[in-house]
C-alpha cells in the first residue's frame, strides 16, 4: 500500500478515508506540505489555506469515526482556480485590480465539494481574468511547466494544472471560455474535462464570456475527473445558463467496453499539428480500432469560420464583463490583457449577432454531419508541446507562428459548440514534454467520454505520469 | 475595408476614453477590420431562420431528449 497519499488517484484517496485506512488529516498535511514546499517555485498558488483544510478535514474524521458517511469526496484534497469564490477569501482572478475582493459566499461548486467531504487547500494561479492560454501572469508570478520550469503551463488554468501534475492537490478545479483546462491538461501532461456548457453551475465564479464559460476538473485519471463531476454537475437555479435534466451516471458507466463505438478520427482538424504530436494520435486511434472501436476519418464541417466567429463572442463578452475598468483602470492590467479586451467595446452589435446566428446553425451541422457518423471525435487537444516562457512564437513546420493562436486552435471551437471534451496525456516528445489528445462530445455525453478514457487508460494507452520536478526520482 | 483615422480616433475616444496611443489606436482598428472581413463571411453562410438563440435551444433540446 503506498504510504504517500500524494501518490493517489482522488478517488483511492477518497476509498481509503471512508474505510477508515487513512486520515484526512494526514492526507491534507501531506499535500499542505508539499505545496509549500513546491508552490512557490513554480508559482502554483495565489493563496493556501491551511487552517481550513485542515478544519475540513477534521470534519470527515470526525464522520468517518462517527460512522457517518462523509461524502464521496472524503478527505480528498482540492485546488480551486482563484475566479472561483471561496466564502471569506479574496477571489482575485489572477488580477491587481480584484485582489482584496473577498468573497461574502461559497460558489455553489465549492460547496457541492465540502458538502461531499474535499478538503479544499487554497486557491490556484491562473493567467489574468482567466484571458489568456499560455499561464503568463505579471502580479503572481508565471505559472511554471513542471517538466520543464523554462516552459509554459498553458492556461488559463496554469496553477490546476501544475499542482494535478506534481501532486499538490488530488484534483483541481478549473474554468474553461477556449480551452482553458485542456491546454494547461495537455501542456502539464494531466486529464481535464471540459463539461457540456450548463452542466456545472458557475454561479459564484469570475466570468469571461457568459456564453462559453464552463467550469470542471483536471485530474489524474478519468475516473477522478468521473468522481468529482458527479459532485459538481447539476442543476442551480442561481446559475441562468444552468440546464435542468435528468442526472448523468458518472461513475456506473466507467465499465462499458469500448466495442462498437464509433469513433471519428478528426485528422484534417490537427494536421498542421508538430509531426510527433500528430503521431500520438494515430497510435491513439489505431488502440482504439484494435479495442474493437469502429475508427473512421470525420470531417468537423466550417472549421474556420467556426474559429472565427467564437473570437468574435468571446471578445464582446469579455469586453462588456470589463467596461468599466477598462476605461478607468487600464493601467491596472497586464498590457498583453488589457490590449487584447479594448477592441471588444468597439464591435458592432450587428457583427456580435451574427456570429451568435451562425452559432446555433454550425453546432446543428456538426450534430448531423459529425454526430451522425461518430460517437466521438479524436483529435490533438494543443498542436505542440510546452513552448518557452520567454517565448511568444514557435517554429512549426517550418514557419514562425504566435504561440496564443496555436494553443487555442483545438480547443476554442468546441466552446462554441457547447459539447463536452477531455485532454488526457497520449505520451511524450523526444525533448521530454507531455503530448496532450482531445476527446469530444455530444452535448451532455460526459459521462460516457469519461467512460472511454477510463478504458483507454486501463489499456495503457492514456498514463498520468506524475511530473519529477524536484521528487525523490530525480 | 480600412477605417480612416480620424474615425478611429473618435471611436475610441467615446468607447475608452483619451488616454489611448496612436499605436494602440492602430492595433484596434487591425483587429476591427479582421472582423469586418469575417462578419462577410458569416453573414454569406446564414439561412434567414437563423437567429441568435439558436445554440441555447439545440443545447436545451439535447438536455431535454437525453
Amino acid at each position: 500500500m503506498t504510504a504517500d497519499p500524494t501518490h493517489l488517484p482522488a478517488a483511492e484517496i477518497a476509498r481509503r478515508v471512508r474505510r477508515g485506512e487513512l486520515s484526512a488529516a494526514s492526507a491534507a498535511e501531506a499535500f499542505l506540505a508539499r505545496a509549500h514546499r513546491l508552490g512557490p517555485k513554480l508559482n502554483t498558488w495565489i493563496r493556501l489555506d491551511p487552517e481550513g483544510a485542515r478544519r475540513a478535514a477534521r470534519a470527515v474524521d470526525e464522520a468517518v469515526a462517527a460512522k457517518k458517511d462523509p461524502g464521496p469526496l472524503a478527505g480528498v484534497p482540492v485546488g480551486i482556480k482563484d475566479l472561483v469564490d471561496m466564502a471569506g477569501l479574496p477571489t482575485t482572478a489572477g488580477s491587481r485590480i480584484d485582489r482584496d475582493r473577498i468573497a461574502k459566499e461559497d460558489a455553489t461548486l465549492v460547496r457541492r465539494l465540502r458538502g461531499a467531504g474535499a478538503v479544499i487547500l487554497g486557491k490556484l494561479n491562473l493567467h489574468e481574468y482567466a484571458y489568456g492560454p499560455t499561464g503568463h501572469n505579471i502580479h503572481y508570478g508565471d505559472m511554471k511547466n513542471p517538466w520543464d520550469p523554462s516552459r509554459v503551463t498553458g492556461g488559463s488554468s496554469g496553477g490546476s494544472g501544475n499542482a494535478v501534475a506534481t501532486g499538490q492537490a488530488a484534483f483541481a478545479i478549473g474554468s474553461d471560455t477556449g480551452g482553458s483546462i485542456r491546454i494547461p491538461a495537455s501542456l502539464c501532461g494531466v486529464v481535464g474535462h471540459k463539461p457540456t456548457f450548463g452542466l456545472v453551475s458557475k454561479a459564484g465564479c469570475v466570468p469571461l464570456s457568459w456564453s462559453l464559460d464552463t467550469v470542471g476538473p483536471l485530474a489524474r485519471t478519468a475516473e477522478d475527473c468521473a468522481l468529482a463531476m458527479s459532485v459538481l454537475a447539476g442543476h442551480d437555479p442561481a446559475d441562468p445558463c444552468s440546464m435542468d435534466g435528468k442526472p448523468l451516471r458518472f461513475l456506473e458507466g466507467l465499465g462499458e467496453p469500448l466495442k462498437g463505438l464509433r469513433i471519428g478520427h478528426a485528422r484534417r482538424y490537427y494536421a498542421d499539428s508538430d509531426p510527433e504530436v500528430a503521431e500520438a494520435v494515430e497510435r491513439l486511434a489505431e488502440a482504439l480500432a484494435e479495442a474493437g472501436a469502429r475508427v473512421e476519418e470525420v470531417e468537423i464541417p466550417d472549421q474556420e469560420p467556426a474559429k472565427d466567429a467564437t473570437a468574435i463572442v468571446l471578445m464582446c463578452e469579455a469586453a462588456a464583463y470589463h467596461e468599466k475598468n477598462i476605461r478607468d483602470r487600464p493601467g491596472d492590467y497586464d498590457p498583453r490583457v488589457v490590449e487584447r479586451l479594448r477592441p471588444g467595446l468597439l464591435v458592432r452589435a450587428a457583427e456580435y449577432l451574427q456570429a451568435q446566428r451562425f452559432r446555433g446553425e454550425w453546432a446543428a451541422r456538426v450534430m448531423r454531419e459529425a454526430f451522425g457518423r461518430a460517437d466521438f471525435l479524436l483529435a490533438a487537444s494543443t498542436p505542440i508541446p510546452a513552448p518557452p516562457i520567454a517565448e511568444d512564437t514557435v517554429t512549426l513546420r517550418g514557419g514562425k507562428q504566435a504561440v496564443r493562436g496555436l494553443l487555442t486552435s483545438l480547443t476554442r471551437m468546441w466552446n462554441f459548440f457547447g459539447g463536452p471534451a477531455v485532454s488526457f496525456p497520449a505520451g511524450f516528445s523526444r525533448g521530454g514534454l507531455p503530448i496532450g489528445a482531445q476527446l469530444m462530445g455530444a452535448p451532455f455525453s460526459d459521462a460516457r467520454l469519461l467512460a472511454v478514457l477510463h478504458q483507454l487508460e486501463r489499456m495503457g494507452v492514456a498514463e498520468t505520469k506524475r511530473a519529477p520536478f524536484e521528487d525523490e526520482r530525480r | 475595408m480600412r477605417i480612416p483615422d480620424e474615425e478611429m480616433a473618435r471611436l475610441c475616444r467615446s468607447a475608452l476614453g483619451d488616454s489611448l496611443s496612436p499605436e494602440a489606436r492602430v492595433s484596434i482598428a487591425a483587429v476591427l477590420e479582421g472582423i469586418a472581413e469575417i462578419h462577410g463571411r458569416l453573414v454569406s453562410r446564414l439561412s434567414p431562420e437563423a437567429e441568435p438563440q439558436g445554440h441555447a435551444a439545440l443545447l436545451g433540446r439535447a438536455r431535454r431528449d437525453g
